[in-house]
């Protein structure tokens, strides 16, 4: 089997190079930008610092460099497993990450998952009941969600389940003043609840949509016909042809839009004050903190990658005559 | 004209009309009045300042589909353009393939905040961020169907014939790819318009002086908790009302070019 081993090399070697580029193209972008690192790391005491103390530091901090030398200390820091100290939070980017990262991955696998169930099943649905009520119902339903912020969405539903309804907590990972660490389960899948739903009904549309074209076409094939024709049932149908032609494509789908997944954790994130990452990167943004932004960008570039050489490998496995799960 | 789904295409044009020659522009403060829930004389209710949410949703929305008009617009044609260099060379195709895989690496709006970040935030500059983010994936759609015509018969035929490239490019090509092209725009309006909206609600970009939806959605959050539902509900429904005609319109137009009929 050395066909997938060249694909996968190859592709690896891709995914290094645009990795690369990634990084460079938003090094580039935050070295252009009119922030001034210096001016956020010396902060109110602006006026008490003369100009030669203002070189000073940029000489330490080695801003007086050319993008291109920066961007090589950058790397070979990043080499070592060092991606910078945070200004903003005045700690190493590598601790802050690690910090948050798990709770946006716990976030994103949860709507992941949720979107990926529902999505199939509501699309598996629209298409064995093709032009019926429920059919026009669930593509409708699609359209709307395709066309819904989710930071709309998420300010609805922090106002009828928080406010209104008072069920369920508005904001945060754990509740105010509790050290996140010892929050037992129960409560902190209670904070996790709206932003999951918040994020798993933007990335709902596709899966539904295109579950229920992909089964469409399984259905008027032939050996589902032959299959009919020789007496069949609807539910072995559905067991042996549809689940198995469909549901791969589905999840390959789901795999590719790790980005998509990302991007909303950033705005679910902010609206229900979630501490992860994606809430991070806002905050890094808005106070100009270049490093924890590229830390972050690092990371979720790889987080793509991840995703998107998952969804190759699956796609490859479909092929027929190639069946590299052997 | 049978490409067009005429109620969706009225409901819309009414829509936009209606909202770029609403008279009032939302600014008047009248502090008599503020946070009044909606009612005849307010439909949508007051801001915290007592301005009429209605009118100041109604020019949000005329904003927001400029800078997702325009953003979509010139966006469209950084694709058509790459898709066209691509054609042209090997080595062009490989770095244009390149270039769009990297930038589909990034989350969209991350993306977007490195870019308003570099450009700095006024109006124009998250034009240019929704501009320069969002060409990928038409470019890769585009580049896809280049490929397929130059395999077709007539455009090999013309090429055999020694006629230049960019002749049959100009004479065969640009003529199939543009209803291509026109439904990627119709398709990308809807994307550039949530994204606008989602990049102002965080916080980067245009002006918070001039309602736009992201706005006008980031202050309500600040009202919801203390029970004010109206600031947030209704404009975000106009927005969707916005969207889902708009998307209802290119699908149509989209299918119609594919089936070469009208199926709406």
């Amino acid at each position: 089997m050395d066909m997938p081993i060249t694909i996968i090399a190859s592709s690896t070697a891709r995914l290094m190079l645009q990795l690369i580029l990634v990084t460079l193209f938003a090094f580039m972008l935050l070295a252009v930008s009119p922030i001034e690192p210096l001016n956020y790391y010396i902060g109110d005491q602006m006026m008490s610092i003369s100009n030669e103390q203002r070189l000073l530091l940029a000489q330490n901090l080695g801003l007086d460099q050319s993008i291109s030398e920066r961007f090589i200390i950058w790397g070979q820091h990043l080499l070592q497993g060092d991606l910078g100290f945070s200004i903003k939070f005045q700690q190493p980017v590598s601790n802050i990450i690690i910090e948050r990262f798990p709770s946006s991955l716990l976030l994103m696998a949860a709507s992941w998952t949720l979107s990926l169930f529902f999505g199939y099943v509501l699309g598996l649905i629209a298409a064995l009941t093709e032009n019926s009520i429920w059919d026009r119902l669930i593509t409708r339903f699609a359209w709307v969600l395709a066309s819904t912020p989710s930071f709309w969405l998420g300010l609805i539903l922090i106002y009828v389940f928080a406010v209104k309804l008072s069920v369920l907590p508005v904001c945060c990972s754990a509740p105010l003043g509790m050290d996140p660490s010892n929050v037992p389960w129960l409560t902190r899948l209670e904070h996790l609840i709206l932003p999951c739903i918040a994020l798993a009904a933007t990335s709902l549309a596709p899966i539904v949509l295109h579950t229920k074209e992909k089964v469409l076409d399984v259905l008027a094939s032939e050996h589902v016909n032959y299959a009919r024709i020789h007496g069949k049932s609807t539910c072995g149908i559905i067991r042996h042809h549809i689940l198995r032609n469909s549901l791969t494509p589905a999840l390959v789908l789901q795999f590719a839009s790790f980005a998509e997944l990302f991007g909303g954790s950033i705005l679910a994130e902010t609206v229900f004050n979630y501490p992860g990452l994606g809430n991070t990167l806002v905050i890094a943004g808005l106070s100009g903190d270049t490093a924890l932004l590229m830390g972050i960008t690092l990371i979720s570039s790889v987080f793509i990658f991840t995703g998107n050489s998952i969804a190759n490998l699956l796609h490859y496995s479909l092929l027929p005559g190639q069946d590299i799960t052997q | 004209m049978k490409h067009l789904s005429y109620p969706s295409l009225i409901c819309f044009l009414l829509l936009v009309a209606g909202a770029y020659f609403w008279p009032s522009q939302g600014s008047d403060i009248d502090l008599m009045a503020k946070l009044q829930p909606p009612s005849i004389t307010y439909w949508f209710g007051t801001d915290w300042l007592g301005r009429d949410q209605f009118s100041r949703t109604m020019k949000a929305l005329i904003s927001s589909l400029q800078v997702g008009g325009i953003a979509a617009l010139m966006s469209s044609m950084i694709a058509f353009s790459l898709a066209i260099i691509a054609s042209t060379h090997q080595r062009l195709a490989w770095f244009v393939d390149l270039l769009v895989d990297t930038m589909m690496s990034l989350p969209h709006l991350l993306l977007l905040i490195l870019l308003t970040l570099a450009l700095e935030g006024s109006s124009q500059g998250v034009i240019f961020a929704i501009t320069l983010s969002h060409w990928p994936r038409l470019t890769r759609l585009l580049r896809a169907e280049v490929i397929q015509l130059t395999r077709r018969p007539y455009v090999l035929l013309a090429r055999n014939f020694g006629k230049p490239y960019w002749q049959v490019l100009v004479q065969h090509m640009v003529p199939h790819l543009l209803p291509q092209w026109l439904t990627g725009l119709l398709l990308l309006i809807p994307h550039a318009i949530l994204h606008a909206a989602a990049l102002t609600f965080l916080g980067f970009g245009l002006n918070p002086n001039e309602p736009s939806m992201g706005i006008l959605l980031s202050e309500a959050s600040r009202y919801l908790i203390i029970g004010n539902w109206w600031l947030a509900l209704f404009p975000g429904l106009v927005l969707i009302t916005a969207l889902l005609l708009l998307a209802e319109n290119a699908t149509c137009f989209t299918r119609s070019l594919r089936k070469g009929q009208s199926s709406c």
